[in-house]
């Protein structure tokens, strides 16, 4: 193991830990972190072994580091992430994940004592190929006007094939006549970005 | 189509990518972009998804084939 992987994979041990803490949900991530090389499609992957990989020039820099890791800790606490759930409800985890991801960072690096310029932060988001996931979520959210915090740590402790269900019976319950009409159509709207057709 | 455009169309592309067929293409068509524009943070946030459904669809595959066998 290189000092690269084994420096990283420390560092995912403890995020692991402060991801257990802060959702209250158990972590299956197997403890192995493969680095990946820089030909690889993808900064990071949680696979369905349960392994994470991470390029390797991704764990190289500061920024981009820690923003991946708790990302990919973040899918090893998703409830019931599986093959069925993913293939047709792949905004509702990535989505989830990634937002979550930029709400709970700030007091993962604050209590790893790691300094990362906001702005860099703000560059890394606004480049991320799920905003328009996020962007979804966001508008529903605004709809029932639920704290941020809440409705991410509510949505992944959901299992996935049930969050979008979860989201409408809110709303439902919520919401009478034109406005419930209004709401349907909203998360319907919603739900041709964030599932993907059979 | 700009620049701007062929990012969108190929992140859509791998984003929804379901069968295999479909995966595979979106897979060779990101490792193409990436020889073009290595480092693309857009296509590279959305390989994530993709190397999970790929992974998926052959775990699926080779379960299958274990059941069948």
């Amino acid at each position: 193991m290189t000092a690269l992987q084994m420096a990283a994979q420390q560092d995912l041990e403890k995020i692991r830990q402060m991801i257990e803490d802060i959702t209250g949900l158990p972590s299956r991530w197997s403890g192995t972190l493969n680095v990946d090389p820089v030909s690889s499609v993808a900064w990071g992957v949680k696979h369905w072994s349960c392994n994470i990989s991470i390029r390797e020039d991704v764990l190289r820099r500061l920024d981009q580091r820690w923003t991946t890791m708790i990302h990919e800790s973040l899918h090893a606490v998703s409830t019931e992430l599986n093959l069925d759930a993913f293939r047709t409800n792949r905004g509702w985890e990535e989505g989830v994940i990634e937002q979550t991801q930029r709400i709970l960072r700030s007091y993962v690096l604050v209590d790893l004592n790691i300094a990362i310029d906001n702005a860099r932060l703000r560059d890394i988001d606004r480049l991320s190929a799920y905003n328009n996931y996020i962007r979804e979520l966001e508008r529903l959210r605004a709809h029932l006007g639920i704290e941020i915090d809440k409705f991410y740590l509510d949505l992944i402790s959901i299992p996935l094939m049930q969050r979008s269900q979860h989201i409408r019976d809110i709303g439902e319950a919520r919401f009478t006549g034109s406005a419930a009409r209004a709401w349907i159509h909203l998360l319907e709207d919603a739900n041709r970005v964030l599932r993907s057709p059979l | 189509m700009t620049l701007e455009e062929q990012r969108q169309v190929l992140v859509n592309q791998m984003l929804y990518a379901t069968t295999e067929e479909e995966v595979d293409a979106a897979m060779r068509a990101a490792h193409a972009w990436l020889q073009k524009h290595p480092n693309d943070p857009m296509i590279l946030s959305a390989g994530e998804q993709l190397v999970m459904m790929a992974e998926g669809l052959k775990l699926e595959k080779s379960t299958l084939h274990q059941n069948t066998a």
